[in-house]
């Protein structure tokens, strides 16, 4: 176990160097750099290079990304070209609220897409199963662009009961305003909802199905030990990489979602950086993006490892 | 969708030369207000009765995470400059055309505008309670001046060495070269603050307003300035004033209708069809001198447009009445191939263009030409510009002229200075600013970006004439000369001008342009 690890770790690391190498190799492939971005059209030649000169870009692209790496490693990540703000200030605020939105659909997205899932697998081919089957699968064929639209224009807008725009005032954070989180967290769980409930309904179905599950049943062995010491073990194991994965995506693109209700989190950062050809915002937020999604899914691994129901067993 | 604010925030045409004229609320009457396409009449500025005090008001505006309290960097995003505009003062505005002094009490030019006398009102303190005089605008100047910014590019015909301070109220400012619309320059948001400061991010204002919390990309609440200098002549009414961050124009119009805001600026154009009947919000639709310009810009130095019968067959092939239909959703109006046709100096006996593909045909054979083939470069950069560029490619086709698009994202539009003056056909926006101005940002051998290409020699007599004559009439006579030279001659074809939407509730009144209708003053803002 202890190597295994290990061997993930050495891994995740060379990703995340790998990852920075690429990104900055891509913000030297995009036309043009924070200078001309903020002055080009409305400045002189002669007033973009000296920007250019204080912001450090007219040195070679091999000493920039060293300078960054040595400070990087250093924790330190610099100062935005754009405002000046500290990158590891505006990357943390960005993240947090980023994480309050990923957390509070994770915690809701988990149970809700076992019990959907386990319940419609369960009763296969029913009644609650045809409901659930057929309203995720109509969910994950609708953009969550659409799903935004309409809880806005019907929950914001219409009955007016929820706010339109996740907004909150400096000095506060989004938990002391809750309401401004419902309408985002609904398009996002929406649609990674669906993905989850029907990835568990066929797990469980199928595992319910099999010759182990029935013969169980046929000798009295009561339903709930069934589900849960049977069933759910069985069925969910295989889809927790693909929950892992739902939940990298939850953080790291939440993009539609923070852009629609104008929720101040890190993917509208990183599409404004790339914008402006803010170099130290994309490479800071890249490299965040790629370790959370690199420890969940090395958390999910091990998951999967230890409650692999055949563990131990073989040994 | 928007993209990035830093990029789409102002047009970089328009804030190369800064703030128009035609702000003040008499012009907006004889201006009119606008279309009647929309069935209840829209305001071109949120003017009311007798001011009320109190309340919050909340505006929604362009904003994001590359926000900044820097002064210098006030041009950074709407809402930037929006904030800037009631935490400072600036040295002048522009209304009607003409400079209404705010921390200058006069500017005053030599004889031959190398030199310009600014008298530095009296009474005006800064938040914290010291005096605002001379020394303090040398230096706010000095350090705009040698700033990499667009501020800076402004002040680029300023000597820094020769920024005299005569006495606490008074200072010279020495010039490169002459020029005889400095006090225009001037006008152009020059916030200012106090001398020696260094922390920028809290450099102090004379505002009316100061900043009590800031989070970018999310809000700046502000509260009024107890001391403020010029409070016996307006604001501020507000108890609180709270800047809203939001970069998606679908949001803000969402959040006002929801009740989040008082005020949504820069909506999508189709709001004013369809929330023209909405009795809970009022449209704000600015004067025709604030609608944005969109135009084809030949560069007549480049082939094929050398050749003056090409040139005038590109302007004969647009329907410019199908693309105030069309483009601007019959909320906008005609151009007339110039510049700044709204601005008080203009000419307002310009020629109509009309559409004549037969004769752009005619004049096509007869250079050798027909069946012309052009590359349009363009963009999604700003509402209008890929959607007029497509409409041509369409009405070009009558007159033989293929036209191909050439689509840039947004981001790089405007990147590369060298394209921008180099390329033989592109698709613009321009925000109008001062006609003078213009003339000598976009024409000529002085140009800094001299889009339609090189001046010939009786081009550049006359924008040498309007930068060295100081006296006001004999300037004006020339820069009518040059606006009708430009018009027919020259490669701008202004095939139609749009206005921006904004909306508020109908409580919000004193939201003034001064200068910028997509970025107002609120210095005067209240509810009632």
């Amino acid at each position: 176990m202890t190597r295994v690890v290990l061997a993930k770790l050495a891994g995740a690391v060379l990703t995340c160097a790998l990852v920075s190498v690429l990104v900055f190799l891509a913000t030297e492939a995009a036309t043009g750099d924070a200078a001309s971005a903020q002055l080009g059209g409305r400045a002189s030649p002669a007033e973009i290079e000296a920007l250019r000169h204080q912001l450090g870009l007219d040195r070679p692209a091999i000493v920039r990304f060293g300078d960054w790496l040595w400070h990087a490693l250093h924790g330190d990540f610099g100062a935005s070209y754009v405002s000046g703000t500290p990158v590891a200030q505006l990357v943390a605020e960005r993240a947090g609220a980023s994480a309050v939105l990923g957390a509070v659909t994770v915690v809701l997205l988990i149970p809700l897409a076992l019990g959907l899932g386990t319940a419609a697998g369960l009763g296969a081919g029913g009644r609650l199963d045809r409901l659930i089957s057929v309203t995720s699968l109509g969910l994950v064929s609708i953009p969550e662009f659409v799903v935004g639209a309409l809880l806005t224009s019907v929950f914001a807008v219409g009955l007016g009961v929820l706010p339109a725009v996740s907004v909150f005032p400096a000095g506060e954070n989004p938990l002391s305003h809750p309401e401004i989180l419902v309408l985002p967290i609904a398009a996002l769980l929406a649609v990674s909802l669906a993905q989850n409930v029907r990835l568990i309904r066929a797990g469980v179905a199928e595992v319910s199905a099999s010759d182990a599950v029935e013969s169980a049943r046929l000798n009295g062995v009561p339903e709930h030990w069934i589900v849960w010491r049977m069933v759910l073990p069985v069925a969910v194991v295989p889809a927790l990489p693909a929950l892992a994965r739902n939940i990298s995506y939850l953080l790291g693109g939440t993009l539609v979602a923070e852009t629609m209700f104008g929720y101040p989190g890190l993917a509208a950062a990183l599409v404004e950086a790339v914008g402006s050809r803010d170099v130290p915002v994309v490479q800071a937020v890249a490299l965040l993006v790629t370790v959370v999604t690199v420890a969940l899914n090395l958390t999910a691994d091990l998951l999967r490892v230890a409650l692999d129901p055949t563990r131990g067993v073989r040994a | 969708m928007e993209r990035t604010p830093v990029h789409n925030t102002f047009s970089r045409r328009g804030f190369l030369v800064g703030a128009t004229a035609l702000a003040g609320t008499a012009a907006l009457a004889a201006c009119g207000t606008s279309t009647s396409a929309t069935g209840r009449a829209p305001v071109p500025e949120l003017t009311g009765g007798a001011p009320h005090r109190g309340g919050r008001l909340r505006c929604a505006f362009v904003g994001g995470s590359g926000e900044s309290r820097n002064p210098l960097k006030a041009t950074a995003t709407a809402l930037d400059y929006v904030r800037a505009r009631v935490v400072y003062d600036p040295l002048g505005e522009l209304v009607d055309g003409k400079p209404q002094w705010r921390v200058a009490e006069s500017v005053e030019p030599n004889g031959d505008a190398t030199q310009w006398t600014v008298r530095v009102r009296e009474g005006i303190t800064f938040a914290g309670g010291a005096p605002l005089t001379a020394e303090d605008v040398a230096y706010t100047l000095r350090t705009y001046q040698s700033s990499p910014t667009v501020l800076g590019a402004l002040l680029a015909d300023l000597d820094p060495n020769s920024i005299k301070v005569s006495d606490p109220r008074t200072l010279v400012l020495g010039l490169h070269r002459p020029h005889a619309l400095f006090d225009l320059v001037l006008c152009q948001s020059m916030f200012v603050f106090p001398r020696d400061t260094k922390d920028f991010d809290n450099a102090l204002g004379s505002g009316p307003y100061t900043v009590k919390d800031y989070a970018a990309g999310r809000s700046s609440l502000l509260v009024p300035n107890p001391s403020y200098w010029d409070s016996g002549n307006g604001g501020p009414y507000l108890d609180e004033l709270e800047l809203i961050s939001v970069n998606d124009q679908n949001a803000r119009l969402n959040g006002l209708k929801a009740g989040q805001f008082d005020y949504a600026s820069s909506l999508p154009l189709v709001t004013a069809r369809t929330e023209a009947a909405n009795p809970g919000l009022q449209l704000v639709i600015p004067a025709k001198n604030y609608w944005v310009e969109l135009m084809f810009t030949m560069n007549r130095g480049l082939d094929p447009f050398t050749r003056a019968q090409v040139a005038q067959a590109m302007k004969l092939a647009v329907d410019r009445d199908a693309m105030v239909r069309t483009v601007t959703m019959g909320f906008g109006e005609a151009g007339r191939d110039s510049i700044g046709e709204r601005d008080p100096l203009a000419d307002p006996n310009l020629p109509q263009p009309r559409y004549d593909p037969e004769q752009a045909k005619r004049l096509l054979a007869d250079a050798g030409m027909p069946g012309l083939a052009v590359t349009l470069r363009t963009s999604d950069y700003e509402y209008g510009m890929l959607e007029g560029a497509s409409a041509y490619v369409e009405q070009a086709k009558a007159a033989g002229i293929a036209v191909t698009l050439d689509k840039i994202p947004g981001s790089d539009y405007y990147s590369d200075p060298k394209v921008l003056v180099s390329t033989p056909l592109q698709s613009l926006a321009m925000h109008p600013q001062p006609l003078p101005l213009m003339l000598l940002e976009y024409y000529g051998s002085g140009a800094l970006y001299p889009f339609t290409g090189d001046a010939d020699p009786q081009l550049n007599t006359l924008l040498t004439a309007v930068r060295s004559t100081v006296d006001e009439s004999a300037r004006a006579e020339v820069v009518r000369q040059l606006q009708r030279r430009v018009a027919t001659d020259g490669g701008d074809i202004v095939y139609a001008r749009v206005p921006s939407v904004s909306a508020a509730k109908p409580t919000v009144h004193g939201i003034e342009a001064r200068g910028w209708s997509d970025y107002p003053s609120l210095r005067n803002a209240y509810l009632a």
